[in-house]
């Protein structure tokens, strides 16, 4: 029943674990090279391996496990924001989950063939993967993998779409959608608008290694990178978007107050998603093959939309009442850290800088603060705000500290130096280093902080399993929530709500019950005060 | 609930307008075909739920469907077996076969229920 | 804008990169301080604020960042310029055929019956003259790498089935590293080079002596 049910809560939890192991397993790819870079000009992984390593690395993050993620949290939690009992096109979504999980298990099938996994990178550009240089069925199941792990994403990305389309509860207007399930729809849109072109890109990619000579030449090689960053780019911020939705909700719970400045929230949502579907081209500043100024230009535009969120996070604060809670501590530390991945974003939507940073560790360091310091911190407010709700029982607030306090020092200690690294000269994805002034010492730091994520990892799931042994049990809404999540019990019955659901009349319908309610009181608390 | 295809075709309205600054700016053929693509798909989305009645009354709720896993793991059998060896594209087809068989059985039981509301 | 009498990429990037630097630190540190400071004046604060939109406010704010957006992209589109356009305008000086090839970089002087080769096997460096344009044509042998030369903040890509033209300036006399910064298969991390940078002078005689006498 687990695995063939269409209750959207079973699929987005399927989907979430799912994508949770794939975590775990990328993680160990990061830590083996890590220890591979410690030492300049180290033997402890040959080169094959190590390019395996970093391929699947970032192949298993991007394909199996924060896009996906993103996508269970919006599976799981955006039909409960707008009051709906069912999702449009449940066995779609059924069909979605099987798709992907299937494709997780043929791209990771590289590893028991001679020729090993994926090797090209996760973006594999051609020539390098066509049949000529990078013969072997590993690389074939890496496509087939990527694309079928693309299938079922499409196809779950396109449930959410309509659901959030004609599923909304009465009197939840388009304007009246909650912060998440506004993050949550333009990131499903960007899924629907550029999956489809990775897919059609892969199976060009795929009958090209089969001897098609379709990618050929330099036309070839620029228009596979166009198509792929296409996709590749969008995917960014889909794996950006949710995580934001996450914090936001978590910050505006713990402040005790709305998400300020809620229209130019959705407006600047609107056109950041619009944005980042048109910067694409700023991977390929390089090549000499697109049109710089153009993909400079809506790159460095970035920063306006960008520039609103932060103005409504300190909106959103001042004036608050605000409880440090866990998923407050993450919710913070997800817009402080990416302030320093989205300044530096700026930095690579440069030419004249990109010329320099361009495939060094300067990018990695950016899009792990991009992806690591800041989605991960999102999704990880995330599970502290609403652990609660999927399964009744609270997270260990103590715990959660010392989980907290370990990632973002881990974070900060792997990621930071590579910015140093990548300025002084060290290319990505090399396998082995020479010895430069100050690049050890840079490394050793690195692989240290990798340790101490992973410790922070471990101390995660202590928790998971702690608080759910020994519940402390959440009720309907332990942190005075601001959505309709939170009116229905936790977690929610097979059919989301049995009770009526209040009415909505804003983003926050929970909140302005309260809201009215203390009118109410101070209202009839004055009369008395009155004859004195 | 028609006004949800709003946000879709605004959506898919500025994506047309960066797109067409793209063309005008760049020109790039395959740059302005996949601003196409992107644009087209959302218009789809909008369109059907557009155009799609939205039914009343009671909905007949899909709890479980084994038929949709089978196909699902027929397709992705079918894909595997490109890479793998062609009896297993074989092994592929059958399940899907089978899948869409129950399915259709599935969805006819949930017409029935439906009707006899 | 400073001027610069030939095209050195390295000014150019330090112009830019000295623009951004203290603009990105400066939004860093104000919004760091805004949140921190925020949440201790308002921890356990009771009187909660009901204010939630200050939409003139945002436009307004909204307007400031555009100005921004557009003073970095005048930096921006000014400092590509010179590299990218002002530069191919340069008398080059001498011109060198780049070829990368897995996993090698080939540097041959045409009419001057010179090649060097270094990367996995070879560790013969790209000899170039100090304070002179020199014109490189980049070229690949097989799949995609990049030139890079992080002295000079550049890097160009060595794609197949095509020739990229670009003119660079050394400032400076030294040896300088470069590599190659696409992913190119097995032995991409040992597709590096040395630049030898030598006077002009000294660059002349190298090339009278068919590249035998010592950098």
């Amino acid at each position: 029943m687990i695995a063939i049910s269409t209750d959207h809560k079973r699929i987005g939890l399927n989907l979430a674990l799912t994508s949770l192991f794939y975590f775990l397993l990328g993680g160990l790819f990061a830590l083996l090279m890590r220890a591979q870079l410690t030492e300049p000009n180290n033997t402890l992984l040959s080169n094959s391996r190590y390019d395996e390593l970093f391929t699947m690395h970032g192949s298993t993050m991007i394909y199996l496990f924060v896009t996906p993620m993103a996508l269970a949290l919006a599976l799981y939690l955006v039909p409960l924001q707008i009051g709906a009992r069912t999702i449009s096109g449940p066995r779609v979504a059924l069909a979605g989950f099987w798709i992907f999980f299937c494709g997780g298990l043929v791209m990771q099938s590289g590893w028991m063939t001679s020729s090993g996994p994926g090797q090209d990178g996760w973006t594999s550009y051609t020539p390098l993967s066509n049949g000529t240089y990078t013969p072997g069925v590993g690389q074939d199941l890496w496509v087939i993998g990527v694309i079928l792990a693309a299938l079922g994403q499409l196809l779950i990305a396109g449930c959410i779409t309509v659901t959030v389309a004609r599923r909304r509860a009465p009197g939840m207007t388009v304007l009246r959608m909650p912060v998440f399930t506004w993050t949550a729809l333009v990131s499903v849109l960007m899924v629907v608008a550029a999956f489809p072109v990775l897919i059609v890109a892969l199976v060009l990619l795929y009958l090209d290694r089969h001897g098609a000579n379709i990618f050929t030449g330099f036309t070839g090689a620029i228009d596979y990178e166009d198509l792929f960053w296409f996709f590749g780019h969008p995917v960014v911020y889909v794996m950006f978007f949710p995580y934001l939705g996450c914090a936001a909700e978590a910050v505006a719970v713990n402040a005790h107050k709305r998400w300020f400045g809620y229209t130019a929230f959705v407006a600047s949502m609107m056109l950041f998603s619009v944005l980042s579907m048109s910067v694409w081209g700023h991977h390929m500043f390089v090549t000499g093959g697109i049109t710089n100024p153009y993909f400079a230009f809506t790159s460095t535009l970035l920063l306006v939309p960008a520039g609103i969120e932060y103005f409504d996070l300190v909106g959103t604060l001042v004036g608050g009442s605000i409880t440090l809670r866990c998923s407050m501590l993450f919710g913070l530390t997800f817009f402080i850290q990416f302030l320093i991945g989205g300044t530096t974003g700026i930095f690579v939507a440069s030419p004249v800088l990109d010329y320099n940073v361009y495939g060094s560790y300067f990018v990695v360091a950016h899009f792990h603060y991009t992806l690591f310091a800041g989605s991960i911190f999102g999704f990880f407010a995330g599970v502290y705000h609403w652990f609660p709700k999927v399964t009744g029982a609270r997270l260990r607030e103590g715990i959660g500290r010392v989980h907290f306090v370990l990632l973002a020092i881990g974070t900060n200690m792997t990621f930071l130096p590579m910015f140093f690294l990548g300025e002084d000269g060290m290319p990505r994805r090399v396998a082995r280093y020479r010895k430069h002034p100050g690049w050890a010492t840079l490394n050793r730091i690195e692989t240290a902080g990798a340790g101490v994520i992973a410790l922070a990892i471990v101390v995660f799931l202590t928790n998971v399993v702690v608080s759910l042994r020994r519940r402390s049990l959440a009720g309907n809404d332990p942190w005075h929530g601001h959505t309709l999540e939170w009116t229905t019990s936790s977690p929610p019955p097979a059919l989301n709500f049995e009770q009526p659901l209040p009415p909505v009349r804003s983003y926050a319908p929970l909140l302005d019950l309260r809201e009215q309610a203390e009118d109410e009181a101070t209202r009839r608390a004055a009369p008395a005060e009155a004859p004195a | 609930m028609r006004s949800g295809a709003l946000p879709l075709l605004c959506w898919a309205a500025l994506l047309a307008l960066s797109g067409a600054l793209n063309a005008v700016w760049a020109g790039a053929s395959i740059q302005t075909a996949t601003f196409g693509a992107g644009v087209f798909a959302i218009v789809l989305f909008a369109a059907a739920v557009l155009l799609r009645p939205q039914r009343a009354g009671p909905e007949a709720v899909t709890r479980a469907s084994f038929a949709t896993v089978i196909v699902a793991i027929g397709f992705a059998t079918l894909m595997f077996g490109f890479s793998f060896g062609h009896f297993i594209i074989y092994l592929g087809v059958g399940l899907m076969v089978a899948g869409v068989g129950r399915l259709l059985l599935e969805l006819r039981h949930q017409r029935r229920a439906r009707s006899q509301r | 804008m400073q001027v610069f009498s030939i095209v050195d990429t390295r000014k150019v990037y330090d112009w830019v990169f000295g623009i951004y630097t203290p603009i990105a630190v400066g939004v860093i540190v104000l919004f760091t301080s805004l949140i921190v400071g925020a949440v201790l004046v308002y921890r356990r604060n009771t009187e909660v604020s009901r204010r939630h939109e200050a939409n003139a406010l945002e436009a307004a704010y909204a307007l400031v960042l555009t100005c921004v957006a557009a003073f970095l992209l005048y930096v921006t589109f000014t400092a590509e310029h010179r590299v990218d356009t002002a530069s191919a305008r340069e008398r080059p000086a001498i011109t060198v055929d780049v070829t990368g090839s897995r996993w090698e970089w080939t540097f041959s002087y045409p009419g001057h019956g010179i090649t060097h080769e270094s990367g996995a096997v070879g560790d013969q460096p790209l000899v170039v003259p100090a304070n002179e344009p020199v014109r490189f044509r980049i070229s690949s042998a097989d799949v995609i790498h990049s030139l890079w030369i992080p002295q000079l903040r550049f890097k160009r890509d060595a794609i197949p089935g095509s020739t990229q033209t670009v003119t660079l300036d050394f400032d400076r006399t030294g040896h300088f590293s470069g590599s190659c910064a696409e992913f190119c298969g097995l032995l991409h991390a040992d597709m590096v080079f040395t630049a030898s940078v030598i006077t002009p002078r000294a660059f002349r005689s190298w090339l009278a002596s068919d590249g035998r006498a010592r950098t």
